[in-house]
């Protein structure tokens, strides 16, 4: 459809155009007050876009912050299972020692007794001299280590002795020792009073702060007596 | 396509001045309302959506492209939009004339022109009564033609249909237009 050819129909409907023309003049007339209506609620509407803007404003570094927050919490959450890191929680601790059976002395005491070898008194030193390494009650792991290094030399300067516990296995048991917050020196409540050392320090310490306050209120008053003096 | 008075309120418009929202309110504000009341059944809502376009308008100034339309044109589709959305969202009972068995769609042109064309204060009126039983639609359309001369591009652009769909209703409500007449006269 071309467009000159609607563009005529605009010539041609001489009474439609009329009508329309008279339709449009009688239509309500716009209301006096409608534009000052309309340019408050365009105000109102501004109040509350600068409001909203505000409050936006406000709670986006709230917003931020408490997920930074989350996610912090959320990396520094050691992972639940494994019970040493249960300490943070307070939680006591079951930490495996190996405790090496006091059996075995026992018997090595017994055979050196019986069978006399030319290094039977080192034994018996070695074996009364590392007596206390190889305590049952020893609780860490860290001590561990020495324990059985000790008893390897002493294996090796006894054969004999090695020879016949060498039939034995190894035999070490698994303990759980329970480690709680008392553990834990600072968590201690005897820990939590003052030496009385330290009591006699803070006494010093006080006395000689209440000295120089003396001094110092001294020293003002003087100032304003002079002041006074020279008015 | 925009005048320099325009091209400065536009620029006021878009810093969101209360002086550039003033002056288009006053430039546009008698054009907008016309376009809503004869869209809508009473003045009390025309007032409302009124409100309403020129609050669109000041939001979403920036959204104006000088290319594509003229700024009356821009702000009539948004008040056109806004008339249509209110009527489809009220729900409103209103009857209007529907030519369902085709009977004006085969009036002849030679028929048409005869009744819309020549002068006579009679028809005329019957023109008017006639009016009032097209949709708000095929009126405002007819209106935007006739009344305010716009071009089927604009009128295409205000109403978001392609130019053809507007030439083709243009000639249909015509026709309608007539049929109602018939109607009226017998």
């Amino acid at each position: 459809m071309k467009e000159d050819h609607i563009d005529t129909l605009r010539q041609q409907d001489t009474n439609l155009r009329d009508a329309i023309r008279l339709e449009e003049e009688a239509l309500p007339p716009m209301p006096a007050d409608l534009n000052a209506r309309l340019m408050q609620r365009v105000e109102e509407e501004r109040a509350k876009g600068i409001a909203k803007r505000k409050r936006t404003r406000i709670l986006w570094p709230l917003v931020a912050a408490a997920c930074v927050a989350a996610l912090i919490a959320v990396f520094l959450t050691p992972p639940k299972g494994t019970p040493e890191d249960e300490t943070p929680t307070g939680k006591p601790v079951a930490v495996k020692v190996d405790k090496p059976k006091p059996e075995k002395k026992v018997v090595q005491q017994k055979v050196a007794q019986i069978v006399p070898t030319p290094s039977e008194e080192k034994v018996v030193e070695q074996s009364k001299v590392k007596q206390p390494v190889v305590k049952p009650t020893q609780p860490l792991l860290a001590q561990e280590k020495p324990v059985e290094k000790d008893i390897a030399t002493e294996e090796a300067t006894t054969e004999p002795i090695a020879e016949n516990t060498a039939a034995e296995p190894p035999h070490t048991e698994m303990t759980t020792v329970i480690l709680t917050e008392r553990d834990i020196p600072i968590t201690r409540p005897e820990n939590y009073h003052y030496t009385p050392e330290e009591i006699a320090l803070l006494k010093k310490q006080a006395n000689e702060a209440y000295l120089k306050w003396v001094e110092l209120e001294l020293e003002i008053s003087k100032y304003t007596l002079e002041k006074m003096a020279q008015k | 396509m925009v005048t320099d008075i325009e091209t400065n309120m536009i620029e006021g418009l878009k810093e969101g001045s209360p002086k550039a929202q003033q002056m288009m309110v006053e430039r546009y504000g008698r054009h907008v309302f016309n376009q809503v009341v004869r869209l809508l059944p009473s003045v009390e809502d025309a007032e409302e959506v009124y409100q309403d376009v020129f609050l669109k308008v000041f939001l979403n100034i920036n959204r104006y492209e000088e290319e594509k339309s003229f700024f009356k044109t821009w702000v009539s589709r948004i008040a056109y939009n806004e008339s249509i959305t209110w009527l489809r969202h009220k729900r409103q009972q209103m009857i209007y004339f529907e030519d369902e068995d085709g009977e004006a769609e085969r009036l002849s042109e030679a028929e048409v022109e005869a009744t819309l064309g020549h002068s006579d204060p009679e028809t005329v009126q019957l023109i008017r009564a006639a009016l009032k039983h097209l949709p708000p639609e095929e009126r405002s359309l007819i209106t935007m033609f006739y009344y305010e001369e716009m071009s089927v591009k604009d009128i295409a652009y205000v109403t978001d249909s392609p130019p053809n769909t507007i030439g083709s209703k243009l000639f249909r409500t015509r026709k309608k237009l007539c049929k109602i007449i018939q109607m009226l006269q017998s």
